[in-house]
């Protein structure tokens, strides 16, 4: 990963969920795990923006599946971490584990 | 009812990029259809309805990075695209230096004349005054009336000191009325200090709010206030940043300096701004400016301020904004004419005129512009004969580059067989035709700048101040690039579109041999075309020579050789009335003696000095009241014989014309014609119309040769000579005052063999006269009459560098054309040879081809050369526009320059050996 090149908040959400669900994704299964894990309703739009912020930092790629057979049916896309995206999101994990060492949140009053 | 609402899917469907459309309705369709089952539809509707709501924001955004980064992606294409043909073109540019070098060298020159003329129209004609707002200037009168007028004017642009303060209140809507004199005369600084050397400086009397008018602020001091234009202020003075700078050192302790002008205590209060040089454009601009209030206490024999009737000065002044200026005429043209119905006695001839008289108010955004005015049909003439070199040259160019593309025929077709888009093929030409383009640009730039200053030298030659700046404003270098722009894709785009249409199999078959005939036919009509131009522009040139020949050597009626004129300063009007005749035989008989000098005399202004003094005049014989019109000049004893001037009949002015002899005069040869046709006028009785009662009138004794005062292209005046020390006497016997026309201004000389110090020794023997008499300015007589001709000559050297530039450039279209013609035909030519033509044949033939476009191009220019000459007719003197011996050596001079170019590739011809030309393809 370049210097410099920090993974925002949700692009590191994004790449996590990626993660969990292992193999490849659609949007809408990406969606779904932030929204379970996070417990904040996600939106499908900033998901999808996001994917393509991280496709183009070469990050995450997308397999389009066989295509609908409806008229002018496009085909879906199907997201999967790259090994870049694979290596940038474990030295964003491990750097944010790194400064959170030691610190704990303060217990709300 | 459906978990996914239309609006939602449409809404989402709409913001998402088209790639993702599909995919996020789909997900929006799954996710939806998930949570009806779960939670009941309503809540899935209310769900997906937020969803897409939400989405939209950040799908819009990513699309819009998306396509800002396509953009640039693309526009990086472009550009390097552009750069990539940018170099292919210049690594080719460098392989033919030189077509590279005669490309450049010609829009060189044709770019370079045009921007050197239009610095100088900016400058000259468009510039306007260096002060805020100088749209908001206008000016009472539209005429050079330059510079002191008595009587009636027509169109008054002259106003006298009475007339100004008459006209000062009826018009309310100038913010500040100023008035100025309308020409500068010099004066003497000097320092209260009497050792200290006095020098002259050229002065200009401005009224109290002249500064305030114009919004300027001082560089140094303070500038003139109404204050100072009081009768009783002290005398106070203003420099121009020039003078400072460079008579003064720009010292700052030169404000507040105590000085004399002319002999009178003033004080120096401030510095103008650095870019000021008054409100008319002119050689030597004023180095000072005074106060009106001061003129009657320097120049005590003029007095112009306190004389009602002796209109002086030029009157601007600023307008209020959203007045008309038209709409104050009619109220000034009425001031002026109860003005001058109270103030003027006028005769009955003069009273019908009265209605005629009014006032124009005109813009004054560029200033008083008696010198652009003069200057301006020269630089238009300039303008369209730089406009004829420039369409030359492109047609050069474009021939040139036509040439060029039909030598890639064979590349050409082999990259349109590969693949090449022509399109893109164009493009490379383009690019190739605009960097040539561009750096004939920019050669160009640099003719015009030498060009302009050269030409600023001529016009102003002579000046000791040149207030013109000659580097080229933004503007003109705007002009310049535009220009060469243009040029370069106009005349790359028609080879670039030939090229990319020939047929690739027809050009590598016939190994680029044959052009096609569009191509040709082409060629042929723009040489056509500039051999026509050539020929307008060298006939041109011959007629503006000849006129300016004819100028020069016509006989202006007096002699040249071994004369010098000088002008006196303005001090010898301190000369008191009874030391005047002494002061006078002691100037002539101390200068008779300074070495070389053979004869000494004086005037109020010489042989084609450009001055003329003029009075209407009553003459024996005619009716009192009619309007009769004489120039007149005062002279000393011997100046008829020191300048040359012949004298036909009777005697000249001599010694014998003192104060208390009868007064006499002396007339020319026009005069006595015009006013006494074959009569004798010897004996005959003339005086000025102005003078009443008593001994008036001068009684004429003799007769001389007509002499050209000011205007070479007329005949000379009328003109009447009188002695400078005789004065109408009143009818008590008492003599008049003295009056200005008095005192000479004009000395003259005949020297044999004059000495490199003649100025100095005359100004010794001067100051031995009286420490204040000096004279200024020595000139042989020769520069005087060359002087007055700035003008013409520089339009007859540019025309004939014009012309000389258009037929080089002519021929060099016709030596390419011919030679090309025989490179194409060089097979041809070989099997001729082969099958027996002769070598002269040959010759023959190639120059029958070219002189055939040559005759093609005579006979489009002829007419066209008559044409230009009809134009230029009023600018002519002695020669005709239309005068066939001008056209006649123009034709042979081209057609002689064309044989030449012609001839090289014709001797090329016929020297080709048959074998290597039939061998070689």
């Amino acid at each position: 990963m370049a210097k410099g090149d920090l993974l925002g908040e949700f692009e590191l959400y994004v790449m996590l969920a990626l993660a969990h669900l292992g193999s490849e994704a659609y949007g809408a299964a990406i969606r779904r795990e932030i929204a379970q894990r996070t417990g904040r309703d996600a939106v499908i739009g900033a998901v999808y923006a996001t994917l393509a912020r991280l496709e183009a930092k070469h990050l995450v790629r997308h397999a389009l599946s066989d295509p609908v057979p409806v008229p002018g049916g496009r085909a879906r896309k199907c997201f999967r971490l790259t090994p870049a995206g694979e290596r940038a999101l474990a030295e964003s994990t491990s750097m944010l584990g790194r400064m959170m060492k030691g610190w704990r949140p303060r217990q709300a009053e | 009812m459906r978990p996914l609402p239309l609006l939602a899917r449409w809404l989402v469907a709409a913001a998402a990029p088209p790639d993702d459309r599909l995919s996020i309705v789909s997900d929006l369709e799954d996710e939806a259809a998930a949570m009806a089952r779960e939670a009941g539809v309503a809540a899935a509707r209310r769900w997906s309805a937020m969803q897409a709501m939400r989405s939209v924001p950040p799908l819009l955004a990513s699309r819009l990075s998306i396509a800002a980064t396509a953009t640039r992606r693309a526009s990086m294409q472009i550009w390097q695209g552009w750069r990539a043909d940018a170099r292919v073109a210049l690594r080719r540019l460098r392989q033919t230096p030189g077509f590279t070098a005669v490309c450049v060298a010609t829009l060189a020159l044709g770019i370079g004349g045009n921007t050197a003329v239009f610095t100088l129209i900016d400058r000259v004609i468009l510039e306007p005054l260096p002060v805020p707002r100088p749209s908001e200037l206008y000016r009472l009168g539209d005429t050079d009336a330059c510079c002191v007028n008595t009587g009636l004017e027509g169109s008054f642009s002259l106003f006298s000191y009475d007339l100004y303060r008459y006209l000062q209140p009826t018009v309310p809507e100038f913010r500040d009325l100023a008035a100025f004199q309308a020409n500068v005369r010099t004066v003497l600084l000097g320092y209260p200090d009497p050792d200290a050397a006095s020098e002259t400086l050229e002065s200009q009397y401005v009224s109290g709010n002249y500064f305030q008018m114009l919004e300027l602020g001082p560089a140094a001091g303070r500038l003139i206030q109404p204050a100072d234009d009081a009768p009783a202020a002290a005398a106070v003075a203003v420099l121009s940043h020039r003078a400072w700078s460079q008579r003064f050192g720009a010292r700052p302790d030169v404000v507040g300096t105590a000085v004399t002008l002319n002999g009178v205590p003033a004080t120096i209060v401030g510095v103008a701004p650095r870019d000021f040089y008054g409100e008319t454009l002119r050689p030597n601009p004023p180095d000072v400016w005074i106060p009106l209030s001061n003129e009657p206490r320097l120049q005590p024999m003029a007095r112009l301020l306190e004389a009602k009737s002796s209109h002086w000065l030029y009157i601007i002044g600023r307008l209020k904004p959203g007045v008309d200026a038209a709409s104050l005429q009619p109220r000034l043209t009425a001031a002026v004419q109860r003005w001058v119905t109270a103030t003027v006695t006028l005769s009955n001839q003069e009273q019908q005129d009265v209605p005629r008289q009014h006032v124009a108010v005109v813009s004054a955004r560029t200033g008083v512009s008696s010198m652009r005015d003069a200057v301006a049909p020269s630089l238009r003439l300039l303008q369209l004969l730089a406009g004829a070199v420039l369409l030359i040259a492109c047609a050069n160019l474009a021939n040139l580059l036509l040439v060029r593309g039909m030598g890639r025929r064979v590349e050409t077709a082999v990259r349109v067989a590969l693949g090449a888009p022509r399109s893109r093929l164009a493009a490379e030409w383009l690019v190739e035709s605009l960097l040539l383009a561009l750096a004939g640009g920019a050669a160009g730039m640099a003719v015009a700048v030498l060009g302009a200053r050269a030409i600023i030298a001529i016009v102003f030659r002579g000046a000791a101040v040149i207030p013109i700046d000659p580097s080229p404003s933004p503007l003109v270098l705007g002009f310049a690039v535009a220009a060469s722009l243009l040029t370069g894709a106009v005349f790359g785009c028609a080879p670039a579109w030939i090229g990319s249409r020939s047929d690739p199999v027809d050009a590598m078959r016939s190994g680029g041999r044959t052009t096609s005939e569009r191509g040709s036919r082409l060629r042929r009509a723009l040489l056509a075309v500039q051999v026509a131009l050539s020929l307008v522009l060298v006939s041109c040139a011959g007629l503006l020579a000849r006129s300016l020949a004819n100028l020069q050597a016509q006989d202006f009626g007096f002699r040249v050789e071994g004369r010098y004129a000088a002008a006196f300063a303005p001090s010898i009007g301190v000369i008191p009335a009874d030391r005047l005749a002494a002061t006078y035989a002691d100037m002539q008989q101390r200068l008779l003696h300074v070495g070389g000098v053979r004869n000494v005399a004086f005037s109020l202004y010489s042989p084609m000095s450009g001055d003329n003094w003029s009075s209407l005049i009553t003459v024996d014989g005619h009716r009192p009241d009619e309007r009769l019109m004489a120039s007149w000049n005062r002279v000393s004893p011997r100046y008829f014989d020191t300048t040359g001037t012949p004298v036909v009949r009777g005697r000249a002015i001599d010694e014998r014309d003192g104060p208390d002899a009868p007064l006499v005069a002396v007339v020319n040869q026009r005069f006595a014609r015009t006013f006494f046709g074959n009569d004798d006028p010897i004996g005959r009785h003339i005086g000025f119309a102005s003078s009443q009662g008593g001994d008036r009138t001068f009684a004429i004794v003799g007769i001389v040769g007509d002499v050209k005062y000011q205007n070479a292209r007329e005949p000379a005046y009328p003109t009447f000579f009188l002695p400078f020390l005789q004065r109408p006497r009143a009818a008590s016997g008492a003599a008049a005052p003295l009056d200005r026309s008095q005192f000479p201004q004009a000395l003259e000389i005949e020297a044999a063999a004059a000495p490199a110090s003649l100025a100095g020794d005359l100004r010794r023997e001067l100051a031995r006269v009286d420490r204040r008499l000096t004279i200024r300015q020595l000139v042989t007589m020769q520069d005087q009459v060359s002087g007055h001709f700035n003008a013409e000559r520089l339009i007859a050297r540019l025309a004939m560098v014009f012309g000389g530039v258009a037929l080089l450039l002519a021929c060099l279209g016709l030596y390419g054309l011919t030679a090309h013609a025989v490179a194409r035909r060089t097979r041809e030519i070989g099997i001729r040879m082969a099958i027996g033509a002769s070598r002269p044949a040959i010759l023959e033939t190639v120059l029958r081809g070219a002189f055939g476009h040559l005759a093609l191009g005579l006979a489009l220019g002829a007419p066209a050369a008559l044409a230009a000459g009809r134009l230029l007719q009023s600018t002519l003197f002695g020669v005709s526009g239309q005068d066939p011996s001008v056209l006649a050596v123009a034709v042979v001079l081209l057609a002689v320059a064309a044989g030449v170019a012609a001839l090289l590739p014709a001797r090329r011809a016929s020297s080709i050996d048959p074998v290597q030309a039939l061998r070689g393809d």
